[in-house]
């Protein structure tokens, strides 16, 4: 707990020091594989300071929620993992945090789950090496398609974006980033996994997948893959849009057939991450905006409502609880979107980036969000007509700083600094304008502390 | 021929014939463990004679036009004598119960056989090499192996070990017939030529297949599984670590020496054998209870993944099939260990059950075998991760990307095989019978388990050798 509350004052130390410049902090850079180009690149910069500190206060809370000592350990070996990944600065960097972020958890809840947790554990282990797998694939072969042209390797995010790649690599890249994401983000119809992982999970290891493993994906997809696919993202926009809205509006129908709050829990969660894909497949810089604050958003808001629901390990109830009542029902309204609660914002740019792009898409979109707030509304009747087990003053009051950051960043969205989005935002002109690598992004790879 | 040039394998030769005058002149009971640790100590002051005579052999030079001794042989050599090392600790460990002194001069005499076979580059030496590695390993596998399957294992590497052996000597006589030499340069060099002789071309095809044959991969894998799960637990971890290496080196070092202009026929073929050996060896090992079985598989899983980088035909690719291939060797013999740990009186082999709840009992010793469970699987930060990765990106930087789609989707498939020992280590009761290691596996597994974190922190280190020797070959 205490190594829990260090690591989030820490956060919040870069999260102010960071502040708005474009260019990243706390620069580490020396090279690791050089025969592949990669290097141990870490560094924090606007849109990394945000997601680190949504992921530290998830984790304050997780690990206080922990039971045993071995729970913690393996929950601060996530974190580590979850940390090297968010300020790592490499491709193949962040893949392999990820990686370490996720075997943690897995033994986690192989010791310690409820019911199925070998099939949760199992389930969700080969999930997140196959899409491991596939962004190493993506990885590589951006690697080998540098040395073909004539490019000096390297898998550094301003690299990257500098890069003018090829389309029919961009077209490889695409499908396996892609695939890589909905297995890891469990967007529906990939869900399956999550829906066993919270059910045998403890309430800590549910609240670091929602909170961390699933926003640490779409960062990754909004930080690495945006970049490296845009143009095929564009040329298959056609496709991509009307599947994310597909998949959407099936996670909301599917909420509210679902009567286990667990399940549910999997389903909302897949539903922000779709959220988040069509945001980035807008290509657009409001889609780009509203997914990253659906990404750190989400996390905060999903960690929240999974720290709150009855589970089995919770033993008797007890008599009502305000504090978890209210708990679920700012929750449940900020996943509705409902204004100033912190996801609004990234719903309301996601829109406005689709009508722009394509007007008629507003209309199922419109159809999810209307099963959404049905949902949140009969889920809250449903968990406020019962007596609930008493969590303890100390976990409410730790959540308290997640429910004020997700609520900071709905009436305030600009407490995200965009700066690191800027190479993406320039991707997405190149891609409209199609006038090759972006000029600013060459240049800042030059400028960059640290870097050769 | 110089003695300088061979002093490694000199001193197992010596080791090997000491040993096998004390078992003439001396009552074995009483010198069991002692013939073991001599055996030991033999093979480890081997070891260290190749890693000082490293520079030199990286230099690269030919003894007598039939030994070459480079980069290559020196990487195979120290690959050879490392799992050398971890099977006699094995011995020791399996050899408590039982006497068993002509094991160690045998298993010495082998891995001698296997380190000539790796520097050869004239067939008719490579040839006597690989028998004076198979004959021990027919003899042990009789000898030693265990009574209920010990008959079919006897009689499948016997069998088919001769079988492979005489395709191969038919081959090499053919292609003599049709060059007038033995020695892979020359051979090189006939290819070149305009007039080549259809027999020439029948001897590549045959040489080809006997070599492939005894790598083991699909469809000839159905006995080197069988022979593995039969023999030994020790010998087993013998014949998938180093032999399945040396099988590798050879096949190798003649394609790239001897059948190299012929590489835009054999590079395909070779391709669709390593695919087609990924994919079939994962889907077969999926229903194995055996762990035993389950290593061999993975064995098989191992050669094709090798034989997939090699086909890229290119430095890097070889450089990556060498990562791979001594973290696999190295992660197998740990896992035998494991293997041999779970044995009991008539049983031939330990199933997966015999593992319950081993990582909650003996967590310390639960986290050795996860971290070589880790990197066979190819999961990070052990060295596994980084072979997998080398041979990925050989893969797609050489345009082979259906083969990277079959690498990559057999990942979830290859960490599900290994998964299971983890599922029955932690989520299982303990078992009635808890598995009791020794000083021996123990170090076994701490030195596979630091070799696979330590090169997954800094695998350029091993990568860089690999690469040398690739380039020395290439």
């Amino acid at each position: 707990m205490a190594c829990g509350a260090f690591e989030a004052a820490l956060a919040l130390v870069a999260f102010f020091l960071v502040g708005a410049d474009t260019l990243p902090h706390f620069v580490v850079h020396y090279e690791w594989i050089p025969s592949l180009g990669i290097a141990f690149y870490l560094g924090l910069d606007g849109l990394s300071a945000a997601l680190l500190l949504s992921i530290a206060l998830v984790y304050m809370a997780a690990l206080y929620a922990a039971r045993e000592r071995g729970e913690c350990l393996a929950l601060l070996c996530a974190a580590a993992g979850s940390i090297g990944a968010v300020v790592a600065r490499d491709f193949f960097l962040y893949c392999f945090f990820c990686e370490l972020a996720v075997w943690p958890l897995c033994l986690l809840v192989a010791l310690r789950g409820g019911l199925h947790r070998e099939s949760a554990a199992v389930q969700f282990s080969i999930h997140s090496l196959l899409g491991g797998a596939l962004l190493l694939f993506a990885a590589v072969s951006a690697v080998s398609q540098q040395r073909q042209m004539g490019v000096k390797a390297s898998l550094a995010i301003e690299q990257i974006a500098g890069v003018s790649w090829p389309l029919s690599f961009q077209f490889t890249a695409l499908v396996a980033c892609a695939i890589a994401f909905a297995l890891r983000s469990s967007i529906f119809p990939f869900h399956s996994w999550a829906m066993t992982w919270h059910r045998a999970a403890g309430r800590s290891a549910s609240m670091v997948v929602v909170g961390s493993v699933l926003p640490l994906s779409a960062y990754g997809l909004l930080r690495y893959a945006l970049p490296l696919c845009a143009d095929a993202l564009g040329a298959w926009q056609a496709i991509a849009l009307p599947l994310l809205i597909a998949s959407i509006t099936a996670a909301a129908f599917s909420l509210l057939a679902e009567r286990d709050a667990l399940r549910q829990l999997a389903l909302v969660a897949s539903c922000q991450m779709a959220w988040i894909a069509l945001g980035i497949s807008a290509l657009d810089w409001h889609g780009l905006q509203g997914a990253a604050i659906i990404a750190i958003g989400s996390g905060a808001v999903v960690a929240v409502l999974s720290c709150l629901l009855v589970r089995s390990e919770d033993g008797v109830a007890d008599s009502e609880q305000p504090p978890r009542r209210w708990g679920i029902l700012w929750a449940v309204l900020a996943l509705a979107g409902l204004p100033g609660l912190g996801l609004f914002p990234g719903y309301f740019l996601v829109g406005l980036a689709g009508v722009g792009q394509w007007g008629w898409w507003i209309a199922p979109l419109a159809l999810a969000a209307l099963l959404c707030a049905v949902w949140a509304l009969r889920f809250f009747a449903q968990m406020g007509r019962s007596h609930e087990p008493y969590l303890g003053r100390s976990l409410y009051l730790l959540l308290l700083p997640l429910v004020l950051y997700s609520c900071a960043i709905g009436l305030y969205p600009s407490l995200i600094r965009y700066g690191e989005l800027a190479a993406a935002k320039e991707v997405v002109a190149t891609d409209r304008d199609n006038e090759g690598a972006p000029a600013a992004a060459v240049d800042s790879l030059s400028s960059l502390p640290g870097v050769p | 021929m110089v003695f300088n040039d061979f002093y490694p394998e000199a001193i197992l030769a010596l080791v090997a014939v000491f040993l096998l005058l004390i078992d003439a002149f001396f009552w074995p009971r009483k010198m069991s463990r002692g013939n073991g640790y001599l055996a030991f100590c033999g093979s480890l002051i081997a070891l260290a004679f190749s890693l000082w005579e490293w520079e030199a052999s990286a230099r690269g030079y030919t003894v007598g036009h039939v030994i070459s001794r480079d980069a290559f042989s020196a990487f195979f050599d120290v690959l050879l004598l490392s799992a050398t090392v971890g099977v006699l600790l094995l011995c020791l460990h399996e050899a408590q119960d039982c006497v068993r002194d002509e094991f160690y001069p045998l298993v010495l005499l082998s891995a001698l056989g296997m380190m000539l076979a790796v520097s050869a580059v004239d067939l008719l030496v490579v040839f006597l090499a690989i028998e004076l590695a198979a004959l021990p390993l027919y003899v042990l596998a009789v000898r030693e192996g265990r009574a209920d399957v010990k008959g079919e294992a006897a009689a499948k590497i016997t069998h088919w070990g001769l079988f492979s052996s005489a395709f191969f000597l038919f081959a090499v006589g053919l292609l003599y017939v049709a060059t007038g030499t033995a020695v892979l340069v020359d051979i090189d060099a006939y290819w070149q030529g305009e007039n080549i002789d259809s027999l020439a071309r029948l001897g590549a095809a045959l040489l080809v297949v006997s070599l492939v044959f005894k790598v083991g991969v699909v469809p000839f894998h159905y006995w080197l599984v069988d022979v593995r799960e039969g023999a030994p637990t020790s010998l087993a971890a013998f014949i998938a670590s180093a032999g399945a290496a040396t099988s590798l080196a050879v096949l190798v070092r003649i394609l790239s020496t001897g059948l190299g202009p012929l590489r835009s026929i054999w590079s395909p073929s070779i391709a669709v054998v390593a695919g087609v050996t990924i994919a079939a060896a994962v889907l077969m090992a999926l229903n194995q209870r055996s762990l035993k079985r389950v290593l061999s598989y993975l064995a098989v899983v191992q050669a094709g993944c090798f034989l997939a980088a090699f086909s890229s035909g290119r430095a890097e690719g070889l450089a990556a099939a060498l990562f791979f291939i001594a973290i696999a060797a190295l992660g197998l013999v740990a896992l035998f260990a494991v293997a041999l740990m779970g044995e009991r009186k008539n049983v031939a082999s330990p199933l997966l059950s015999a593992y319950d709840g081993l990582g909650r009992d003996r967590p310390w010793l639960g986290l050795l075998v996860c971290i070589s469970l880790l990197s066979i699987g190819g999961v990070p930060p052990t060295a596994g991760f980084h072979a997998r990765l080398y041979i990925l990106y050989a893969l797609v930087d050489a345009q082979l990307i259906w083969l990277a789609v079959i690498f990559v989707a057999s990942a979830p498939f290859i960490f599900y095989v290994c998964g299971k020992l983890w599922v029955r280590m932690y989520f299982r009761p303990t078992s009635t019978a808890p598995v009791e290691p020794s000083a021996e596996l123990l170090v076994v597994l701490l030195l596979a388990a630091t070799a696979a974190l330590g090169f997954g922190f800094a695998p350029d280190i091993l990568m860089e050798t690999a690469r040398s020797a690739a380039v020395s070959l290439m």
